[in-house]
C-alpha cells in the first residue's frame, strides 16, 4: 500500500511537471517584443551589419564597428562579417553592397581579428 | 470519501510537479525566439537597429532604403520616434554624431512627407515617396526543449538603388547672426529659442550649436522639434548668465547672450526669453 502510494505521488509530480512546462511553453510563453538582434532572421542580420559596415566606410572607427557588430553575441566580428557577405551573396545584394561589406571584413581581418 | 481520506499526497505531488515544471519553463529555460524580425526587439534593441538606420542614412544618403529600413521596425510614427531618440540620447550624452544622424533623418523623412502631400494636393503624376513594402515574414518561434520547425520561406528584402549622399549640412557660409529679440511670454521664460536658416531663409535641420558660458559647455542641435520647425532648436537658460554661442562649423561667436527682464502688468519682474536667428549670409 506505501509503495503505491509513492508510485502514485510521483506520477502525480510528473504529471504536474509536464502541465507546468505545456503552459508555460506553449500557452503562454514570453511575448514577441522581447527580443534581441541575435535572434533576428538571416535577412535581417545581414542588413544590420551592412549598416554598421556602411557607416564604417564614412567614418573609419573600427572600434565603434566592433561594438555596433556586438550586440549579434557572435564569437567574432569578422565571423558576423563573413557570414553576412556570404548571406549577402545567395540574397542577392548589390555589387556595392557587397564591396561594403568586404572592406569591413578586410579592415577587421588587418586589425588581427580572427573568424 | 471523508477528508482525512482524500489523496491529499496527490495533489501535493500535482502542485510540485506544476511549480517545478513553470520555473524551468520561464526561468531555467524559456522559450528562445528564432527568426525574429526586427518590429519583435525589445526596446533597447529597436533604439540601437533605429540608431544603426540613422547612422546609415548619415552616411549614403538613401532615403528610400532608410524609410524600407525604418517600416520595418513598425513604428506607428517614425518621425517621431527618430526625433524623442535624438532627445533622449542628448539627455543622455550619448555620441554627437548619433543624435545628429537621428535628427537628420527625421527631418528628411518630414520633408519627404510635406512633399509628397504638396504634390498630391496639386494632383501632379510625381511620386516623391516610393512605394516601400517592408517584409514581415511570419516568424518562427521555436523552443529550445522541442524539434524547430522548418521556417517558412518569405520574401526577402529588396532594396531601391542609390540616389547620391546628402550635402552636409552645414556646407555653404558660416552661420551668422541674422536678429535678436527678446521674448517676454511668461510661458518661455528663460528659453533661448534659436532658428536656423540657409542663405535663402529654409530652415536647416541637424546643426550643432555650442554654447559656452563661465564654468561651462553644452550643446544642442536643430531638427529635435519638427513639429515646429525643421531649423528650431531651444536651451534653457540661468538668469544673470552670459552665454556665448556659436551655430556650426566656422560660425560666427554671438557673445553677450542672456536672459531678458520682463515686467508684468502688475509691475513684477520676471526673467523673459530670447528668440535667434541664425542664417547663412
Amino acid at each position: 500500500m506505501r509503495r503505491r502510494r509513492i508510485v502514485y505521488f510521483v506520477l502525480a509530480i510528473l504529471l504536474g511537471l509536464g502541465a507546468g512546462l505545456f503552459y508555460a511553453w506553449m500557452i503562454n510563453p514570453p511575448a514577441l517584443g522581447s527580443t534581441t538582434p541575435d535572434t533576428l532572421r538571416k535577412d535581417y542580420k545581414t542588413d544590420y551589419v551592412l549598416m554598421v559596415a556602411e557607416v564604417y566606410q564614412k567614418e573609419h572607427d573600427l572600434g565603434r564597428a566592433d561594438s555596433r557588430l556586438a550586440v549579434l553575441k557572435s564569437s567574432s566580428p569578422l565571423r558576423v562579417v563573413q557570414d553576412a557577405i556570404l548571406d549577402a551573396s545567395d540574397l542577392g545584394y548589390s555589387q556595392t553592397d557587397m564591396s561594403t561589406l568586404a572592406a569591413l571584413a578586410v579592415a577587421l581581418q588587418n586589425s588581427g581579428g580572427t573568424p | 470519501m471523508t477528508p482525512r481520506n482524500f489523496p491529499w499526497y496527490l495533489v501535493t505531488g500535482l502542485l510540485i510537479g506544476l511549480t517545478v515544471g513553470l520555473v524551468i519553463a520561464w526561468v531555467v529555460a524559456p522559450v528562445q525566439y528564432m527568426d525574429t524580425a526586427p518590429s519583435q526587439l525589445d526596446t533597447a534593441s529597436k533604439d540601437q537597429y533605429r540608431l544603426m538606420i540613422a547612422m546609415a542614412y548619415a552616411a549614403d544618403g538613401d532615403l528610400d532604403r532608410a524609410s524600407a529600413r525604418l517600416a520595418l521596425l513598425g513604428d506607428a510614427d517614425a518621425v517621431d520616434q527618430l526625433a524623442a531618440q535624438a532627445q533622449r540620447n542628448d539627455a543622455a550624452g550619448g555620441a554627437a554624431d548619433e543624435s545628429n544622424a537621428l535628427s537628420l533623418l527625421s527631418s528628411a523623412l518630414l520633408r519627404g512627407a510635406v512633399a509628397a502631400a504638396t504634390a498630391a494636393v496639386s494632383s501632379t503624376q510625381v511620386a516623391l515617396v516610393p512605394d516601400v513594402t517592408p517584409n514581415a515574414g511570419q516568424t518562427q518561434a521555436a523552443l529550445t526543449a522541442s524539434p524547430t520547425p522548418a521556417p517558412t520561406a518569405t520574401p526577402l528584402m529588396t532594396f531601391t538603388p542609390r540616389p547620391t549622399p546628402l550635402p552636409e549640412p552645414t556646407a555653404g557660409a558660416p552661420f551668422a547672426l541674422k536678429s535678436q529679440q527678446q521674448d517676454c511670454d511668461p510661458d518661455k521664460s528663460l528659453l533661448l529659442q534659436v532658428e536656423v536658416q540657409d542663405a535663402a531663409g529654409h530652415p536647416v535641420p541637424g546643426v550643432r550649436i555650442d554654447v559656452a558660458w563661465d564654468g561651462g559647455t553644452d550643446y544642442f542641435f536643430t531638427g529635435l522639434f519638427p513639429e515646429i520647425d525643421d531649423g528650431y532648436a531651444d536651451f534653457t537658460l540661468q538668469p544673470q548668465v552670459n552665454y556665448s554661442l556659436r551655430a556650426g562649423e566656422g560660425g560666427e561667436t554671438i557673445n553677450n547672450i542672456s536672459a531678458p527682464q520682463c515686467t508684468d502688468k502688475t509691475g513684477t519682474n520676471y526673467w523673459g526669453g530670447l528668440e535667434l536667428v541664425i542664417s547663412q549670409p
